[in-house]
This record gives structure tokens, C-alpha cells and sequence, in this order.
């Protein structure tokens, strides 16, 4: 992780695009969404919250996602028509505490994402790895214009 | 063709993911507590709305404790007489000015219950709340009422603000030793908003649960962004619930629905950390953080009956 991210400060970072809903932590759709009747301003602050820039890193297929609710690397394997695969680590400050894993689709300046969260309970005030959850997510994203692999 | 295709079943995977989200929800069963003895149906804290909410069989009673100069706890949500529910006895309203206030660590309890009278005001976020007047409660009126109801869980909130109260070891002794002395067999816990009363009730008996309702709201700040710092804090990781309780050396937390966070309530109850959840009051809110694996709800409607 500590390698990768250096590799990827010392050269410029490209902005990719950005996540209105982010796969990591995916704890918005599952846990704040349903709430939204009966707590509105916490949903809306939450949904501000793990809104996630992505970065393209210089090393090809890798992104940089940086949400106050998360930071993330993840690596996409395109597969054909927009369509690939993706996981990736989640961190808090750079913590490690869980992955993403899923699949995706590019289309114009849109990139969609069905995946899965895996996310533990552990924060720099607690490092505690002792409680996981496994959330279905979904990415909506919008950015630079996706141009398919050459070849 | 083919991309038609993939477009088709592109739309039904998508749609079946997001159905799958929001279906985390594992039932939890909370306690409902009756806040300030059900402050929606009589004044909170009232003599005449303790012994309803005993009377109506609620299951869990909340009720605030203040000390007074001579040290006698008396039932009152605010270190100083509040002059939003309470008047001069001769009916004359009290300033609502800072410089007006009248702590309870200045008066005696014989001047507290002489002085004034409370209840008789109507509170707007209470429509319809039935008035009444009548003197502050002391502790000991509230235990008398009590001693008929084995059953009900007790709730004892200690109202201890700092520098706005007598200090937090005269607290516990003063309050718990009352309420020990009359062996009730009533099950109980004891919160504060801040954790020193609850550190020194817990060196008088470690077995005594503790709650601290965190987070704590100082006199004169911000509730909103007090609580905007706690959320950000929290979505950073650089707060956490278990760290804050064993920081504060307490049992449980008592938290304020409106910082509350799922997943981190979740992974605290998971961690054996008990919370309740605080003053949930319409039904919707009700029913949809009874969802939670909480403790406990506070509601000023614990008949089921909030609007």
C-alpha cells in the first residue's frame, strides 16, 4: 500500500472522475439510505460525505478515490464494451480496514459500479478488526471521457 | 446488437443490487423509556407526570437529578430552575436572560420548593400537554412513588454541569446513597452528560451500570456544529464509540439520534458496548430506529402514541 501510494505521488495524479455514489465504504445505500424519511439532514451530510473523487494514478488501470468516508486504491481489469472487473483497498486516513470488490461498466463520461464492501469496525481512535460487514454497493460516477484500450 | 443486449441486462442487475442494498437491517428490540417520566403527556420532571407514567405502566422511567446548596437531589432537567417551565410560587415569570438564572448550587432545597412552581407553562414542542403547578420534586417524593413499582426500570439521569453544580463526588454519594438506602429491587442505570459523576458513582460500586450521553452539548455552544465536529470526527475514524466509552471509564453510551451512524452503533453493540438512542418523538422515528440493535429508545411518547 505505503509503495504504491509513493509510486503514485511522484508522478502527477489525473483526474478521473467523480463518484456521486462511491463503492467504498458503500455504508450510505445500505445503512443512511433507508433512514432518509425520518433522518434527512443526516442522510444528505452522509451522502456529501462519501462523495469520492477518483484519481488515475500513472501506473495504467490504477485510481485513487478520496472521500472524507474513505480513501481507496483500486485497480480495474477492462474486460470489452466498457464492461471489467475491479477490487481495491479501502482505508480511514489510511488505515487499512477492508476491500472492494466488483464489477463495472464505462460509457461516455459515466461509469457504473455493482459491487461488494468488505469493511471492518477499525479506526485510528479503535484499531479493532474484530467486526466485518460485507455490504452490497452500487457506483455511480461521472468524469472524463472513457476511451476504450487500444487494441 | 450485443451491446443491446448487455444494456437489457444491465438495467436488471443494477436494479436488483440496489433492491439488495438497505436490507441490512438485523431487528433489534429495544426498551422504550418514558423521557423525563413522559414530558409529551405531563411536565417533564413533574410529581404529576411521574406518577402517571408509574400509574400507566410504562417500563422504563428517565428522570433528571440536580443537587441543591444543601445537597438534597431534587428532579429537575436543568441546573438552574428553568425559567421555560417554571414561575415564582406567586405565579410572576422568571427572567430568560443568563444573568437571571437561578442555580440550584445557590438555593437550598427548601427555597427550591417554596420558591417555585413548575409546569404551569406551556411548552410549544408539547401541544398537548396537560399543565400543571406544582413544587420541584425531590428524590425522595420520586422513590416514595417508586416503592410500588418493583417492576419499572429506573433511569437516573444526573444533571451535573461542572463549575454549575456541586462537585461530581457529592453527586453520586448524595444521589446513589439515597436510592440504595431504600433497597429498592428495581433495575437501573445511571447516566450523565459529562463522565466525572459517573466516575465517582462507579468508585462507590464498579458494579453500578453507567451511560454517558455523549456527546456532551456545553452550555453556550453550538449544538449544531458541536454535533457537525462529533459526525466528522466519527466519518474519520478519529473517533470511535468504543474508545470514547472506555476513555470516559463508563459501561454504555446514550446517544442522541441525530449523530447516531448505523454501522458504527452496529460495531459498537457487536464490541459489547450497550447504547440507547435519545428523544426519538414520532412514530416514524420510532419505528424505523427500532430497527437498531439499541438498548433502549427515549421518547417523551412511550404510550406508542407520538405524532
Amino acid at each position: 500500500m505505503i509503495l504504491l501510494v509513493a509510486i503514485a505521488l511522484a508522478q502527477p495524479f489525473r483526474f478521473d472522475r467523480v463518484d456521486i455514489l462511491a463503492e467504498d465504504p458503500g455504508t450510505w445505500i445500505n445503512y443512511d439510505l433507508p433512514q432518509a424519511p425520518v433522518a434527512f439532514t443526516q442522510t444528505a451530510v452522509r451522502l456529501v460525505e462519501q462523495v469520492s473523487v477518483q484519481w488515475q494514478l500513472p501506473v495504467t488501470n490504477l485510481y485513487l478515490g478520496t472521500s472524507i468516508a474513505s480513501q481507496s486504491l483500486t485497480y480495474e481489469l477492462p474486460w470489452k464494451h466498457g464492461l471489467g472487473v475491479h477490487g481495491g483497498l479501502q482505508t480511514s486516513l489510511l488505515l487499512p480496514r477492508g476491500a472492494v470488490l466488483g464489477a463495472h461498466w464505462r460509457t461516455g463520461r459515466v461509469r457504473l459500479g455493482l459491487g461488494a464492501s468488505v469493511i471492518s469496525s477499525a479506526t485510528w481512535a479503535h484499531v479493532d478488526y474484530s467486526q466485518w460487514h460485507v455490504l452490497p454497493t452500487i457506483g455511480v460516477g461521472v468524469g472524463r471521457k472513457y476511451e476504450a484500450p487500444a487494441g | 446488437m450485443v451491446g443491446h443486449r448487455y444494456h437489457g441486462y444491465g438495467h436488471t442487475v443494477f436494479l436488483l443490487w440496489f433492491l439488495a442494498c438497505g436490507l441490512v437491517d438485523a431487528e433489534g428490540e429495544p426498551r422504550i423509556e418514558a423521557h423525563r417520566c413522559a414530558a409529551g403527556y405531563y411536565p417533564e420532571n413533574s410529581a404529576t407526570g411521574c406518577a402517571k407514567a408509574l400509574e400507566a405502566g410504562f417500563g422504563t422511567l428517565e428522570f433528571d437529578l440536580v443537587l441543591t446548596r444543601d445537597d438534597v437531589a431534587v428532579i429537575h432537567h436543568d441546573p438552574f430552575v428553568n425559567p421555560e417551565i417554571c414561575t415564582l410560587a406567586d405565579g410572576t415569570r422568571l427572567g430568560e436572560e443568563e444573568a437571571d438564572r437561578v442555580y440550584f448550587k445557590d438555593i437550598t432545597a427548601a427555597e427550591a420548593r417554596a420558591g417555585y412552581l413548575c409546569g404551569g407553562i406551556e411548552v410549544e414542542d408539547f401541544p398537548t400537554q396537560a399543565l400543571v403547578d406544582e413544587p420541584i420534586m425531590t428524590w425522595a417524593e420520586l422513590l416514595d412513588m417508586i416503592e410500588g413499582h418493583p417492576d419499572v426500570y429506573l433511569h437516573i439521569d444526573i444533571k451535573w454541569e461542572g463549575d454549575l453544580s456541586r462537585p461530581p463526588d457529592t453527586y453520586a454519594r448524595v444521589v446513589m446513597e439515597e436510592f440504595w438506602a431504600r433497597e429498592l429491587p428495581n433495575d437501573y442505570y445511571v447516566s450523565a452528560e459529562y463522565p466525572e459523576p459517573l466516575q465517582e458513582v462507579e468508585k462507590l460500586d464498579s458494579s453500578v451500570v453507567t451511560s454517558w450521553s455523549w456527546p456532551s452539548f456545553p452550555d453556550g455552544e453550538s449544538t449544531t456544529l458541536v454535533a457537525i465536529g462529533h459526525e466528522l470526527q466519527t466519518t474519520l475514524g478519529t473517533e470511535d464509540l468504543v474508545q470514547l466509552a472506555n476513555d470516559a471509564k463508563v459501561d454504555e453510551l446514550n446517544i442522541p439520534w441525530q449523530v447516531a451512524d448505523r454501522r458504527r452503533v452496529e460495531d459498537a453493540v457487536a464490541s459489547g458496548l450497550p447504547i440507547q438512542l435519545w428523544t426519538l418523538n414520532t412514530a416514524a422515528g420510532l419505528e424505523a430506529f427500532g430497527k437498531w440493535p439499541v438498548e433502549a429508545l427515549i421518547t417523551d411518547y412511550p404510550a406508542g402514541d407520538a405524532p
